[in-house]
């Protein structure tokens, strides 16, 4: 009887301890490797005719469409934000751990949920621009905002101009938005540009 | 104990009502931030209240509706920083709150249910085990009633 019954007892710890294993497994959340994914399109929603025409000049008075998509694959949902600044072929380009220091142009702000993908519009006009010699400088509108005259110009008659674009992510242990996303080892910073020429 | 004189009582009075008066003052002005502020606070707060409900186990599909919602809060609180209407600010933080609420909500329903479900699954892996040990050690006593079972059947198809 002694013995049938440490027999069972031994049955009964080992299929436990296999059961409960997979049950584990079952219930637990699976793991997954976090990024954040960035992208700018052109009004046609494509990743090319950023500008109409060939020539990538941006005419006065016409407003410029791009959708900037966000896509959230952190796991929990994230507060993103999108610094627009403008910059030309001499300005020193943002990193995967620093952001850049051209002047901001513009912010949008977006709540993203987890696995989902959030659109922003971004609309720009060249209102004007300043000749002086052979440097051009632009005054813009961005998304029906105030009218902005960054400190940049480009030369070549208003050519190599840039809009960067970064991906900010709001931190909350800290409180404060961080360039960047927080990958599994360390922060990982994301930004893209689009040229255009001044007319 | 020396008398008060009317002028002294009058002052005393006065110096009474104006410490009242500073206390109320203090408590009501200091609890009241500005609408714009206080609605860019109560986002964040619904941001904080959303993870910590997704931590707790809330759907996707629950989570994605709370954010939407606290887009819309989101381009209320833009809105109003854009015009300065404090009208605008109050709405904000009306839908943030809201968030808050149902966050905080739908966080409790789900830690209750993942409890209720890992109970269910390991109580499940514990009866099984029992059943599967049972099994082991009576499987002789299973093997003489099949063989029994088969003899029968033969016997019959004979």
């Amino acid at each position: 009887m002694l013995r049938k019954a440490v027999v069972f007892l031994v049955l009964f710890v080992s299929f436990s301890l296999v059961y409960g294993s997979a049950t584990y497994y079952f219930l637990s959340q699976r793991a997954l490797q976090p990024f954040m994914g960035f992208a700018v399109y052109s009004e046609t929603g494509s990743l090319s005719r950023y500008v109409n025409g060939s020539s990538l000049s941006v005419p006065f008075n016409q407003t410029v469409h791009w959708n900037l998509q966000v896509t959230n694959m952190m796991g929990s949902v994230q507060f993103a934000r999108v610094v627009a600044r403008l910059g030309n072929s001499s300005t020193t380009s943002p990193t995967a751990s620093r952001p850049g220091d051209a002047p901001v142009v513009g912010v949008l702000e977006r709540f993203v949920a987890t696995g989902a993908t959030e659109n922003m519009n971004f609309n720009w006009t060249i209102l004007s621009t300043n000749k002086v010699g052979q440097q051009v400088s632009v005054r813009l509108r961005v998304n029906g905002g105030s009218p902005v005259s960054p400190p940049v110009s480009a030369s070549r008659l208003g050519q190599d101009f840039r809009l960067l674009f970064e991906l900010w992510m709001y931190e909350l242990s800290s409180d404060t938005f961080q360039y960047g996303w927080r990958g599994s080892s360390s922060r990982v910073g994301t930004w893209l540009q689009v040229w255009f020429n001044a007319p | 104990m020396i008398p008060l004189r009317l002028s002294e009582r009058m002052l005393l009075v006065w110096f009474f009502l104006l410490l009242l008066f500073g206390a109320y003052q203090g408590s009501t002005s200091r609890a009241q931030p500005d609408p714009l502020s206080l609605a860019r606070e109560k986002l964040l707060d619904g941001f904080r209240d959303i993870q910590s409900a997704e931590s707790l186990g809330v759907s996707r599909e629950a989570s994605n509706n709370l954010v939407r919602n606290l887009n819309v809060a989101l381009e209320l609180q833009e809105q109003a920083n854009a015009s300065g209407s404090s009208q605008l600010a109050v709405l904000s933080v009306n839908e943030s709150t809201s968030v808050s609420t149902r966050a905080l909500s739908l966080g409790n329903s789900a830690q209750l249910e993942g409890f209720l479900r890992s109970a269910e699954g390991y109580g499940v892996s514990i009866g099984a085990a029992v059943l599967t040990a049972l099994l082991g050690l009576e499987s002789h006593r299973l093997n003489r009633l099949l063989r029994r079972v088969g003899s029968r059947a033969r016997r019959v198809a004979e």
